[in-house]
């Protein structure tokens, strides 16, 4: 044999070898013996409200998201330890050397839970209607650093940069390089629907019957408001390693309620706790907490005065201090900050303005407004009903009366009302939060780009943009966090469109039973690894 | 023209300019349907709504809108769900709970109030006059909470919420019944000592008719009539379902269900529930009123 061949060989080998185990992962989060067999694998969870749909294109949040990845599945699947991307569809995937071309290899045999099989063309396909409008998919932006997709999901004519090479090929062109992306793939939006189903059932496709899936669940019965049932999917591609034998999500969205269920014994996973039973739910053994992806921070309107002049807005941000409204008002455990991003992996964020009442007054002064110049007008503080907003926004009023000698107004919005003040920017200072996307910083930070969707504060700099653009095509990991932290440096220390107040955590009630299940900062738990073993 | 026909001539006029109210009020409210922490762009929103048919004039969307809540396909703003298919298993649940506890108000706050009389001045009457006012005085969302934690948790005797079987019927009803029927028994309670002291009552004593008899033929019949009034109203009030019993027990009635597309902007779900609403109630009170004039001989209808 010459060389050359078997070099060949020694590639196809591995790569078959990688292909066949791409599943290797999982055994370290599966039940380690046999002990669970014993038990009933009925795990009861309450999922706090009514999806609005179970189509994972038409999600708008976590509780459609938790239905959502158990019935459908992308080309990878998160690890329950740490959210690493692992492969699903996908067995393997290759990088192009400029970080802008993906080769997926699917495995072969997919199919849906009728039979019909999964190929390359039918990722493709649902790629393609996650992004068309008319299917009003709430997370298509995600889909943005591929190219063509931003144009398609505006409505306009555009070819997407994703090809079916052959059944088990995909090729996928990325407009910039983009380090979260296998970690997109992972998400309900880029899941792989049957469209012969919703072609069939129209509008009624996630109907329990009509409804098929490509996850590792089935749905055996849909009450709304009351249940929803799913049972393991046999097609699944590692159907053998599913414990589970019913699923049970309940709607229960009174946090009260749920806790009397819970106490009852008759369901296994509360995912939030009632805050006004904190004192008395944290000593529970079954209290859990961990860190969080998401931020709690203040919107100035930057459009307007007084927050169209920056000294103004750090002077607000300066007054505050944040280890007041943690410790006093949050009293779990949220970590005050002065900085926007999370903890992320390889990601050191800027420190932010720390308390400085005598530079928030001079910084204020220094800009025209107060003692010797025009007087402060009434601060008005926009916040949407919710008792945690109110009490945080006191707390907050009372630091900037107290500091800097302003009337604070609290403006409380019903939700709607709300949303709509803040897009048509039709407040002073508004409470906001945004939970991570992706383990990224560019999750938090590209939020701020000129006229964005989700800027709403008025603030727009262009000198913003061309960094923002810089640190997404910067190939070196370590030299493009250091640049995405110039962004937020810039954003929190300099500019301060908004006022950072604090990290959250996410906290729940867990009965001990509930094995493999792991805390990670999104809050999310793969059901497919989920088994019962007291 | 008769009483009947005029008010059934007058219902569907009432339900028109409740319609037109409301279909201007959701439309006028702030904030909209598409809003959401996550910024839609423009033609994603104009698709969702042309496909709920909000991108045609205004008469036609009205008209669309009626046609559609009475033959119940007018689309919600969940794919795929028309009001129709989301109100008619909520309205089931709702008319169960409501038939139970509308049965709990009568047996007890009736029974209350004839049990009082028969012993009218006994510490069963006083009983009744302290008990109700302590029930009156308790509302649904404080009573509800502490009986599942009561029966449900602490006891284990029935399940804290959720629907299903009769087990979980009880502890809604009984929080749905407890203040209404405290204020049937104070109003039977009054009607009664009212005939108790009439004319006839005497004469029928006087024949030697016993006290049960006297009580239930004699001071019953004539004192129905205010009951049968406020029983019209609040069957009407039992049938739009209660927010507060429904969050606390997670049944899956009307009244959750009007909160939350009212807080969704969901245009047609609550233009369809409004109408329903008022569609009870119109029929709850005519209901009570023939029934009154069927009790009562001396009331003409006109």
């Amino acid at each position: 044999m010459q060389r050359g061949s078997r070099v060949v060989l020694a590639v196809m080998a591995w790569a078959t070898l990688a292909a066949a185990e791409p599943d290797a992962w999982m055994d370290a989060v599966q039940p380690p013996g046999e002990g669970w067999r014993q038990h009933r694998q009925e795990l009861v969870v309450n999922n706090e409200s009514e999806p609005k749909t179970l189509d994972p294109h038409r999600m708008t949040g976590v509780v459609e998201m938790r239905v959502a990845s158990a019935l459908f599945e992308g080309l990878t699947t998160p690890d329950p330890r740490d959210l690493t991307p692992r492969p699903a569809l996908a067995a393997s995937w290759e990088v192009d050397d400029d970080g802008l071309g993906y080769t997926f290899r699917l495995r072969p045999g997919l199919a849906f839970s009728d039979g019909r099989p999964i190929d390359a063309e039918v990722v493709r396909a649902s790629w393609l209607r996650a992004l068309a409008p008319a299917t009003g998919c709430e997370y298509a932006e995600l889909f943005d650093p591929i190219v063509g997709a931003e144009a398609l999901r505006r409505g306009a004519a555009a070819e997407l940069g994703v090809e079916a090479r052959d059944p088990l090929t995909l090729r996928v062109r990325l407009r910039h390089p983009c380090p979260w992306f296998l970690q997109l793939l992972a998400m309900p939006p880029f899941a792989a629907v049957p469209l012969h189903a919703i072609a069939a059932h129209g509008e009624r496709w996630t109907a329990p019957g009509a409804l098929v899936s490509s996850g590792p669940f089935l749905l055996a019965e849909h009450r709304p408001r009351q249940h929803l049932v799913l049972v393991p999917n046999p097609r699944w591609r590692a159907a053998p390693r599913l414990r589970l034998t019913r699923l049970t999500l309940l709607p229960i969205a009174d946090a009260d309620a749920a806790y009397r269920l819970f106490c009852s014994g008759a369901v296994h996973w509360l995912p939030s706790i009632p805050l006004a039973k904190w004192e008395e739910v944290r000593w529970l053994p079954e209290y859990y907490i961990a860190p969080f992806l998401a931020s709690y921070f203040y919107r100035f309107n930057c459009a307007r005065p007084p927050f169209a002049d920056k000294r103004v807005r750090r002077a607000f941000s300066l007054a505050i201090d944040r280890r007041v409204i943690a410790r006093q008002v949050l009293r779990a455990g949220q970590v005050p900050a002065t900085w926007l991003t999370p903890p992320m992996p390889g990601y050191e964020p800027p420190r932010g303005l720390a308390t400085d009442r005598a530079r928030a007054r001079a910084l204020l002064a220094e800009a025209g407004w107060g003692p010797g110049g025009r007087p402060l007008p009434r601060i008005r503080l926009l916040y949407n009903t919710s008792e945690a907003h109110k009490q945080i926004a006191e707390a907050v009023a009372k630091q900037w009366e107290e500091a800097l000698g302003v009337q604070v107004e609290l403006v409380n919005r019903e939700w709607k009302v709300y949303l709509a003040e803040l897009s048509a920017l039709d407040y002073m200072v508004a409470r906001s939060a945004w939970v991570a996307d992706y383990q990224h910083p560019d999750t938090f930070l590209s939020l701020w780009v000129s006229n964005g969707g989700n800027n709403r504060t008025g603030w727009a700099s262009a000198d913003y943009d061309a960094a923002l653009q810089a640190a997404r095509a910067e190939r070196d990991p370590r030299a493009q966090m250091q640049r995405y932290r110039e962004l937020e440096r810039v954003l929190v220390e300099d500019e301060l469109p908004i006022m950072p107040l604090y990290i959250y955590v996410s906290q729940g009630l867990l009965r001990s039973e509930v094995r493999g299940w792991w805390t990670n900062p999104r809050d999310e738990h793969p059901w497919w690894c989920l088994w019962i073993e007291p | 023209m008769s009483f009947l026909a005029r008010r059934l001539l007058l219902a569907p006029c009432v339900l028109l300019v409740v319609a037109l109210a409301t279909f201007a009020m959701v439309r006028l409210a702030k904030g909209g349907p598409f809003d959401a922490e996550r910024e839609l762009p423009a033609e994603v929103k104009a698709a969702l709504a042309a496909r709920l048919g909000w991108d045609r004039p205004l008469p036609e969307q009205f008209l669309r809108t009626l046609v559609g809540v009475a033959d119940g396909s007018l689309p919600t703003l969940s794919p795929g769900q028309s009001v129709g298919a989301v109100l008619a298993p909520r309205a089931a649940v709702t008319a169960t709970l409501g038939a139970v506890a509308f049965a709990l108000v009568v047996v007890l706050g009736l029974g209350w109030a004839v049990l009082a009389t028969r012993w009218s001045g006994s510490a069963l009457d006083r009983a009744l006059t302290h008990g109700t006012i302590a029930c009156i005085a308790l509302p649904s969302f404080v009573i509800g909470p502490v009986l599942a934690w009561l029966v449900g948790v602490r006891l284990g005797w029935l399940p804290p919420l959720g629907w299903g079987g009769a087990a979980h019927l009880v502890l809604p009803a009984l929080t749905l019944a407890i203040v209404p029927a405290a204020r049937l028994a104070r109003l039977a309670r009054a009607a009664l000592a009212h005939e108790e002291h009439s004319d006839h009552v005497r004469t029928a004593r006087a024949k030697g008719c016993g006290p049960w008899r006297v009580l239930l033929q004699h001071i019953l019949r004539p004192a129905l009539p205010p009951v049968v009034a406020y029983l019209g109203p609040l069957a009407a009030w039992l049938l739009t379902g209660s927010v507060a019993v429904e969050l606390v027990f997670a049944v899956p009635g009307l009244g959750a269900e009007m909160v939350q597309a009212a807080i969704n902007r969901d245009h047609n779900l609550v233009l369809a529930l409004t109408l329903w609403f008022a569609l009870a109630v119109v029929a709850c009170n005519l209901l009570a009123d023939l029934a009154v004039a069927a009790l009562d001989p001396r009331v003409r209808l006109t």
